[in-house]
């Protein structure tokens, strides 16, 4: 918007022409808008969805995946879907530790046949606690949209992660789910089978892929904690990025891993030399020294 | 006319057909040598007993309380229903006219006693009445008091034609006369003169029992715009939780009768997941099933009940937060009942475990209104999703009893990098029935060399004596 320059707006780009800062002018601009908006609770701490890995947090907006916001996930190919349902599954765990309310879960009848239902237990095990889970199924994908900005909009759970109809990649439909969000400020995870197409008005979109896991180190041949290889293809306010994840369901933590391709490090900055720590876990030493 | 064991008989007929002098209960052949072009049709007791009830249905319009009276009468309670329609007169009037206007013969009778309403009714005919029933009911003959035949012409011969002359026997004599004639029989001369008189009680069963919480809307220009319909069903709702929160209840189910101007009805049902008497949550279910609704030539009446109802709670949180983490949550249930009413199978569900070691049958989804069951968490490993019914699969083991290599599930073949088992999990066999054949199943968990987990099992045992070999099947998927 052009016209007469705001004297106080006049006097902050002279106070960070004068500081040689574009950072600062950047953080404090943002600073004023959510002073107007109105969005500055978002920055409370109990707001707050991770990571918690600098590597992967440096990439989102202000370091936060957003409450009042659609994220997309999707698997890599069809087989890799179990490994997006856990990935949400894990962001559904982060997002628990802050909010007390439930997590709603949004399933379509289709693909709980493809996929199966949902088991307490595994979701248990994977720090999703099952007493502050609930789940609905939905026969039609209309139905899913409807339930989906209705269970957005009231605001009554901490997380609705829901199956993605192939209509949610439609601009005027993620646009509408985009605004309950906002609204209800309550995050939703779009789970779609294929990763979705074009512009949508979802704050992050992620690719997740199986990868193979980090043996336990009592047991050298049986299957570790999940890992997943992760990409962040959009990001509204960030930048995208690919990284190698466990998820440590006891802890209810990530950490990066080492990409067994190519046996560095993720996050090693080779330029540096400095290596950012990464949580020494005995089976991950034992890798590294076989190798 | 009906076949029964004495031959084609005249079951009823018409008023032109009465006119000629036949009756009911004449024989065919008597009836056609009076009347050789008369018209006779078979009598169907089931379907007519559907066409009245489906008429009783429609009768709610008038008075919620309706039963079936006999096999062509209808009884209605219209205690504290007459002044909406403006009194007993207007009523009865209202009556006649719709009854007329679906093409029925109608004769109306009102009484404080059923069995006087009866005797008015079918045999009142133009009479005059009073509120005296005594009085009304004296020049009425005595088949107006639902008696046996043999009864009528017993009291026929002695002379008794009319109630009124009933009244002067002394009641010793009458029962007496008709203990002496056939036992059992003179109670009922008795009882239905005291039936008839309110010296005795009847009951009256409705159609069902009459909720306690119903309100109703009549309109004179049937209302066809969504809009109106809305508005009136806002009105009902209002008042229904006015009635409601006097009496400190909440509504579970509620069901909407719409009546349509040709004389059918549109049943709306919503369930709520606890009880409630907040018109506003009760519109919003209600809402997108007005939409749907048909309303034909045009609805002249609403009528909404309760069905069933439930203590209302408070919305502040009791001792039981905690325990029951969304027991308290009214947002929470707002939205399961939108849910379930709307789109979802059951609303809102929560995953509680059941006493079981299957897999399959260790969990359940129940209704999330439920208090949170304390599950004892398993040691053992479980995949995020179950396949609801495990699918074979084809698997190569490095000997037939170990853990697979190589496994093909939906046509895609999969080499094993990581495994992890055997777990055994053996039947229930207190759940087979009687020469079942559920067999042990040894389950593995394996990685791919994507990193892809899967549940798989190896159902039965290599070397059991007359069995099948050993077969695999996928049950589950690891995230």
């Amino acid at each position: 918007m052009r016209g007469p320059a705001h004297p106080r707006a006049a006097e902050d780009v002279s106070v960070a022409e004068t500081s040689q800062s574009g950072v600062a002018l950047i953080a404090r601009l943002k600073a004023r808008i959510a002073r107007i908006t109105g969005s500055a609770s978002l920055k409370a701490p109990a707001q707050l969805w991770n990571f918690g890995l600098p590597e992967i947090d440096a990439h989102l907006a202000d370091g936060n995946l957003g409450i009042g916001a659609v994220h997309e996930v999707a698997p890599f190919s069809w087989p890799d879907m179990p490994a997006a349902i856990g990935f949400a599954a894990s962001l559904g765990v982060l997002r628990q530790e802050k909010a007390r309310k439930p997590v709603l879960w949004l399933r379509l009848c289709a693909q709980t046949r493809e996929m199966g239902e949902l088991y307490g237990a595994g979701l248990h095990q994977l720090g999703l606690a099952r007493g502050r889970l609930l789940t609905a199924r939905v026969k039609k994908p209309g139905d899913l949209l409807w339930a989906l900005e209705d269970a957005l909009r009231s605001g009554v759970a901490s997380l609705v992660i829901a199956d993605a109809p192939s209509a949610a990649s439609d601009l005027t439909i993620s646009r509408r789910l985009q605004l309950a969000a906002a609204a209800g400020l309550t995050p939703a995870i779009l789970l779609s089978q294929k990763p979705m197409k074009g512009g949508t008005a979802g704050a992050t979109r992620w690719q997740v892929r199986a990868a193979p896991s980090l043996p336990p180190v009592d047991d050298l041949l049986a299957p570790g904690n999940p890992a997943w290889a992760l990409s962040l293809t959009r990001c509204r306010g960030g930048k995208p990025g690919e990284w190698s994840v466990e998820w440590h369901h006891a802890t209810h933590r990530f950490s990066l891993v080492s990409r067994l391709r190519d046996r560095t490090i993720a996050g090693f900055d080779e330029k540096s030399g400095e290596g950012i720590s990464i949580p020494t876990r005995p089976a991950l030493r034992a890798i590294e020294r076989r190798a | 006319m009906s076949d029964g064991p004495e031959g084609l008989r005249l079951f009823a007929c018409d008023g032109f057909a009465q006119a000629r002098g036949l009756e009911a209960g004449q024989k065919l052949t008597d009836a056609r040598a009076v009347a050789p072009d008369l018209a006779t049709y078979i009598h169907e007791p089931e379907t007519d007993a559907g066409a009245l009830l489906a008429l009783a249905r429609w009768a709610e319009r008038f008075s919620p309380w309706v039963a079936e009276d006999g096999c062509d009468g209808l009884l209605f309670d219209i205690a504290g229903v007459a002044h909406l329609f403006g009194g007993e007169p207007m009523l009865l009037a209202d009556m006649r006219q719709r009854f007329r206007a679906l093409g029925f013969t109608v004769k109306t009778g009102v009484a404080p006693f059923i069995g006087a309403a009866f005797a008015l009714a079918r045999f009142g005919g133009d009479l005059p009445q009073s509120d005296d029933v005594r009085a009304n009911l004296a020049p009425l003959g005595v088949a107006a008091l639902r008696i046996g035949e043999k009864d009528i012409v017993t009291l026929r011969r002695l002379g008794l034609k009319t109630i009124g002359s009933l009244y002067e026997i002394p009641r010793e004599s009458l029962a007496r006369r008709f203990r002496e004639i056939r036992g059992g029989s003179s109670a009922d001369v008795l009882k239905r003169l005291d039936e008839a008189l309110g010296l005795a009680d009847e009951p009256l069963s409705p159609l069902r029992p009459l909720a306690a919480f119903s309100v109703r809307h009549a309109v004179a220009d049937p209302m066809r715009s969504p809009n109106m319909l809305e508005e009136a069903a806002n009105d009902l709702i209002h008042r229904l939780c006015r009635k409601l929160a006097r009496a400190g209840r909440g509504a579970m189910r509620l069901s909407f009768a719409f009546f349509r101007a040709d004389g059918t009805r549109a049943v709306i049902g919503l369930g709520m997941s606890r009880p409630s008497q907040d018109p506003l949550h009760m519109m919003r279910l209600l809402r997108p099933k007005l939409d749907m609704l048909d309303a034909g030539f045009g609805i002249d009446g609403i009528h909404l009940e309760a069905e069933e109802t439930g203590p209302a709670e408070s919305e502040e949180p009791g001792f039981m937060e905690g325990v029951a983490p969304f027991h308290h949550d009214f947002d929470l249930a707002a939205l399961s009942d939108r849910l379930s009413n709307r789109a979802a199978e059951a609303g809102l569900a929560q995953l509680s475990a059941v006493s079981s070691h299957m897999p399959e049958r260790a969990e359940s989804f129940t209704a999330f209104s439920a208090t949170a069951t304390q599950m004892q968490e398993r040691e053992n490993i479980r995949p995020t999703t179950l396949l609801s019914h495990a699918e074979p699969i084809s698997v190569m083991a490095s000997v037939p009893d170990g853990p697979p290599l190589r496994f093909t599930w939906r046509r895609m073949a999969h080499k094993v990098a990581r495994c992890e088992g055997p777990e055994r999990i053996e039947p229930e066999w207190w759940r087979e029935r009687e020469g079942a054949t559920a067999r042990p199943r040894d389950y593995y968990i394996v990685e791919d060399e994507e990193g892809r987990r899967f549940w798989l099992y190896r159902e039965g045992l290599y070397g059991e004596a007359q069995q099948p070999c050993p077969q695999w099947f996928m049950h589950g998927l690891f995230a």
